[in-house]
């Protein structure tokens, strides 16, 4: 067990790590801006150094000053909570190399998924269904074309990078591909930084489905059960229900333990939220994942 | 302004202010502070009272009394007193330095930020020891600015 661990976070998200390490008997340090400097965390931890001023760039992004920080004061590990560096790879890396715990996946875990054509390729390879669709990056609209005319329309084309919506399109025709392969490329080029692009089949009337895992070093996984996300307004969840109403209890632990044990198979360790998408025949596929605890 | 150099300001004028009664303006050039205390036993100084000539500080004192400045510690870091080449210090209490002349080094990782005097003056007091960790903003040094 740690006995000193930095919560590279702030607010609600720090206060929970800090409660947690508490219970634990772990000692805490929490990191804040300038701005942060009177607020709950850094009062509650045993121990609080400020890392930069209020922009996160320079404080809660700032790699730097956040391993200096933990060398001062001597912590053996850092949570990253969620948000900010949690599922940076870079920042994984460098806790790793600075002789420090980075508390979640590692980094190659985080690229993997980090790359949603990449995280498809990985599950399928353990078992998990996917939805049929191009298996790499899309280098121009022709090849879409190729995939979309083989899957079948409607598909759905999405940044490789993504995110709430962005960089995604739905394409009922055809002759409606290319415009739209172009428009969401850009799309994503703008907010990702990437335009890489992929599709898949367009599920019609689909389910969100959400389920949570937990991975020990020494191969241990569970899953914290389902949760359904299909109440979205643009492509944003609104609320999530557990369990889902949509699915029945046999179902329900089939689709948990196949994610449970594909987990496993890629050796992942730390706290992950699988997406899936279930179909109105209520058969599921891997969709994505977040490298992190589920929000 | 930022509110950083006002509280340095009121605390250098607290100080000079000390227990008792009286009052004490401070100012160095652009901003001033003025604080000031009653006895106990009323609240305004009366008109004609006689004033400690060093407490006491009107406008024509307050040029007299001029605030320190504390350089703050740009990173988090290892703070660095020495020149790494030659290892001279860069600045001891007491030594006249220039604006932007380099008082300190601050290494975070491999990341080495300079620290610069933003006034030319005097040094007047160092905070940390070489070699310290600083969190970010952190009072380095007191720079008694000069004129």
């Amino acid at each position: 067990m740690f006995k000193k661990i930095l919560i590279a976070n702030r607010g609600e998200v720090a206060l929970r790590v800090i409660r947690a390490c508490q219970e634990l008997g772990i000692a805490t340090v929490a990191v804040h801006s300038t701005a942060d400097a009177d607020t709950v965390p850094v009062h509650v931890a045993d121990e609080n150094i400020c890392i930069g001023p209020p922009p996160v760039t320079k404080s809660y992004l700032n790699t730097h000053a956040i391993l200096t920080a933990a060398k001062l004061t001597g912590a053996e590990a850092i949570h990253p909570g969620y948000g900010f560096l949690s599922e940076s790879e870079t920042f994984a890396r460098l806790v790793r190399k600075s002789g420090l715990v980075f508390i979640g996946p590692s980094e190659d875990h985080i690229a993997r998924m980090g790359q949603k054509a990449e995280a498809r390729k990985t599950m399928k390879e353990v078992g998990l269904p996917i939805l049929p669709g191009s298996p790499d990056m899309l280098p121009d609209a022709e090849s879409a074309r190729r995939v979309a005319a083989e899957v079948g329309y409607p598909v759905l084309l999405k940044a490789a990078y993504g995110g709430g919506g962005r960089g995604m399109r739905i394409v009922r025709k055809e002759e409606e591909l290319e415009a739209a392969f172009l428009q969401a490329s850009a799309e994503a080029a703008n907010a990702f930084g990437d335009g890489g692009m992929y599709l898949e089949k367009f599920i019609e009337n689909p389910h969100h489905i959400e389920i949570q895992i937990l991975a020990d070093r020494h191969g241990s996984v569970i899953h914290l059960g389902e949760r359904e996300c299909s109440i979205q307004r643009r492509h944003q969840k609104l609320i999530e229900e557990s369990p889902s109403p949509f699915l029945a209890p046999d179902r329900r632990s089939q689709m948990c333990e196949l994610v449970r044990q594909a987990i496993a198979k890629i050796g992942y360790e730390g706290a992950g939220t699988v997406e899936m998408i279930v179909d109105e025949e209520r058969r599921f596929y891997f969709m994505e994942m977040n490298t992190r605890l589920q929000v | 302004m930022r509110l950083s150099d006002f509280r340095d300001m009121l605390c250098s004028a607290l100080n000079l202010l000390g227990d008792g009664p009286g009052r004490v303006e401070i100012s160095d050039g652009s901003r001033r502070v003025r604080v000031g205390r009653s006895s106990a036993d009323r609240d305004e100084p009366q008109a004609g009272e006689p004033v400690n000539p060093l407490r006491t500080a009107g406008p024509s004192a307050a040029l007299a009394v001029p605030a320190g400045v504390i350089v703050r510690a740009p990173a988090v870091g290892i703070v660095s007193f020495r020149d790494q080449r030659t290892d001279k210090p860069f600045a001891v209490i007491g030594q006249t330095v220039t604006q932007g002349e380099t008082l300190a080094f601050i290494t975070s990782m491999e990341i080495t930020t300079k620290v610069v005097s933003p006034r030319a003056g005097v040094v007047e007091e160092v905070f940390v020891e070489d070699g310290d960790g600083v969190e970010y903003n952190a009072p380095l040094l007191k720079i008694l600015p000069s004129a």
